[in-house]
């Protein structure tokens, strides 16, 4: 399989102040499964000098999507990229989701977390596969993807109640966990913590997908590893970034 | 050992080999350097690793590896097939440990060369401390060189004061080559914490911003020596590569550019290729230190 791709932006879509949604038209169509994720060259020169690891939030005829929080630099620079402009992107790299196919899964997104669980979503929703998926944020300005999200009927809630439950993502899941075959998860690691405790509390089966800054992708660099339950290294990139939330340490999980 | 061209995979960043295997195949390159390997696995630093700055990347990763035993056992049987130089990097932190690492690699035909590294700046005891003094670097090489036959090159710090003179005595002690150099001891602070980015506080800088002071090393040293010298520093483009050539390297280490495309160094092979042909130069060693001449 190709992994190192020469792409083409078709669209660059605001979303919101701080999120951007790039399209990029990748011709050798990577297959990849939910969870993975892709790095993308946001500079043409050395500044920014790494590519960025984003997950992918779905592809359709070779289009790419990415959805993107400026944080910094790099990010900053997409909101200036033009149609048709080259882009450089390798992967599809890491482990997705495991064991998807199966009713009574709860998917949980917080934030930017929607990107990793997009695209399994989709995936469960097109084989009429039971899930209930949990969108939560901060503020309804927060919640970029609610439009798109539309036809998977997200049950979506806001810390400051701008916008459908009023409280956290874990109170909303800490209702409706019961019963339910596995918990896939992608968010701040706070909400990854208390997803992973209120999952492991009801010996449920519980994957989390977790962020990590990282050079490489493929597992060379070691700059994104973690020590994990056992005291053994793991490689985010390519143990992860999903993981079985109890082989990795969460900050609070016991 | 011969080299099939001067394209080599740098230690630290070309994994064990077989992570590029689905990048490109193994023998379009010269050879590459394995992470460097101690006695035993390490875990390396605490998080935060790495940290980006313009044209450069400042790692601390503390040579987290799978160890020796780990490495001769899983991995090498994978590279039998691979028709590419194998060259592994070892690092102590005593000279016995050193002595030992080349003693257990002597005996597998499939080990091309061993790369000593005294100039890692990223770990306590042994690293860049070996490096500086060209007495201490003069024992280590010639301690090791009785350990083993293989191709032995000794991989030098940046951080001294004469590097001519460290190549040399390293030449002395019977090393077949010098690597130019290692990363470049660096910080970076966070200003809104106002602590260092890195867990382990400070790093070692690579990247195409270090190339011109790598340059420089290798100007510096070509002549002093006989043995050839491995160009380490910043080779993104193949322009970078033939700079290295003019400087007076016989061979370059490609590193960081790897992260930004895998394939770089295969690429590199062919651009080299292509650019000699274009312009009649028959072999890349007539360019070798021809800007000294």
């Amino acid at each position: 399989m190709i992994l190192i791709h020469s792409g083409a932006v078709v669209a660059v879509d605001m979303l919101g102040q701080n999120y951007v949604l790039l399209s990029v038209w990748v011709e050798s169509i990577p297959r990849f499964s939910p969870g993975q994720f892709m790095m993308v060259r946001l500079s043409e020169g050395y500044d920014p000098l790494l590519l960025r690891p984003f997950s992918i939030l779905d592809a359709h005829e070779g289009v790419y999507r990415f959805l993107i929080k400026v944080v910094g630099k790099g990010t900053r620079a997409v909101r200036g990229f033009r149609y048709g402009r080259k882009v450089l992107l390798t992967g599809p790299f890491g482990n997705g989701f495991p064991g998807a196919a199966r009713h009574g899964t709860i998917i949980v997104a917080g934030g930017a977390g929607i990107a990793s669980v997009f695209s399994l979503v989709q995936r469960l929703h097109e084989r009429g596969i039971a899930y209930e998926l949990l969108y939560g944020a901060r503020t309804e300005a927060e919640l970029v993807l609610s439009d798109l999200l539309r036809p998977y009927d997200p049950i979506i809630s806001t810390d400051d109640g701008s916008r459908g439950h009023y409280g956290r993502l874990t109170d909303v899941l800490a209702k409706r966990i019961k019963g339910k075959k596995a918990v896939f998860a992608c968010g701040p690691l706070p909400m990854l913590a208390a997803v992973a405790d209120l999952s492991l509390r009801h010996t449920i089966e519980c994957y989390v997908s977790i962020e990590a800054r990282m050079a490489c992708g493929f597992g060379v660099c070691l700059g994104c590893t973690i020590i994990d339950g056992a005291g053994n290294t793991r490689r985010v990139c390519r143990d992860g970034p999903v993981f079985n939330a109890r082989d990795i340490v969460l900050p609070g999980v016991c | 050992m011969t080299l099939k061209n001067p394209i080599i995979g740098a230690s630290g960043t070309f994994g064990y080999g077989i992570e590029y295997e689905k990048f490109f195949p193994l023998e379009s390159i010269g050879g590459f350097v394995t992470k460097g390997l101690s006695l035993r696995p390490r875990n390396g630093n605490p998080a935060p690793r790495i940290r980006e700055v313009p044209c450069g990347l400042i790692n601390s990763i503390g040579l987290e590896n799978i160890g020796i035993d780990a490495f001769v056992r899983h991995v090498l049987p994978r590279l039998e097939g691979a028709d590419t130089a194998v060259i592994v990097n070892i690092f102590g932190s005593t000279v016995d440990e050193y002595v030992e690492l080349a003693g257990k690699l002597d005996r597998f035909r499939r080990i091309d060369g061993i790369e000593l590294n005294i100039s890692c700046p990223n770990v306590k005891a042994g690293g860049a401390e070996f490096g500086k003094d060209p007495l201490v670097v003069r024992s280590v090489t010639a301690k090791v060189r009785e350990a083993t036959d293989k191709t032995l090159i000794v991989k030098l710090s940046p951080m001294v004061t004469s590097i001519a003179d460290i190549a040399l005595a390293a030449q002395d002690a019977g090393a077949d080559a010098v690597s130019i150099a290692n990363t470049y001891p660096a910080a970076a602070f966070d200003l809104r914490s106002g602590r260092p980015f890195l867990g382990a506080k400070t790093g070692g800088l690579s990247g195409p911003a270090i190339k011109p002071l790598t340059l420089k090393l290798v100007y510096d040293t070509y002549g002093r020596i006989g043995i050839p010298i491995i160009g380490v520093g910043g080779v993104t483009t193949v322009e970078d590569v033939v700079e290295y050539a003019l400087a007076g390297a016989n061979a370059v280490q490609v590193g960081t550019a790897s992260f930004i495309n895998p394939g770089t160094a295969d690429m590199l092979v062919r651009e080299l290729a292509q650019y000699l042909a274009g312009r009649g130069i028959r072999r890349f060693s007539s360019l070798v230190g021809t800007a000294k001449k």
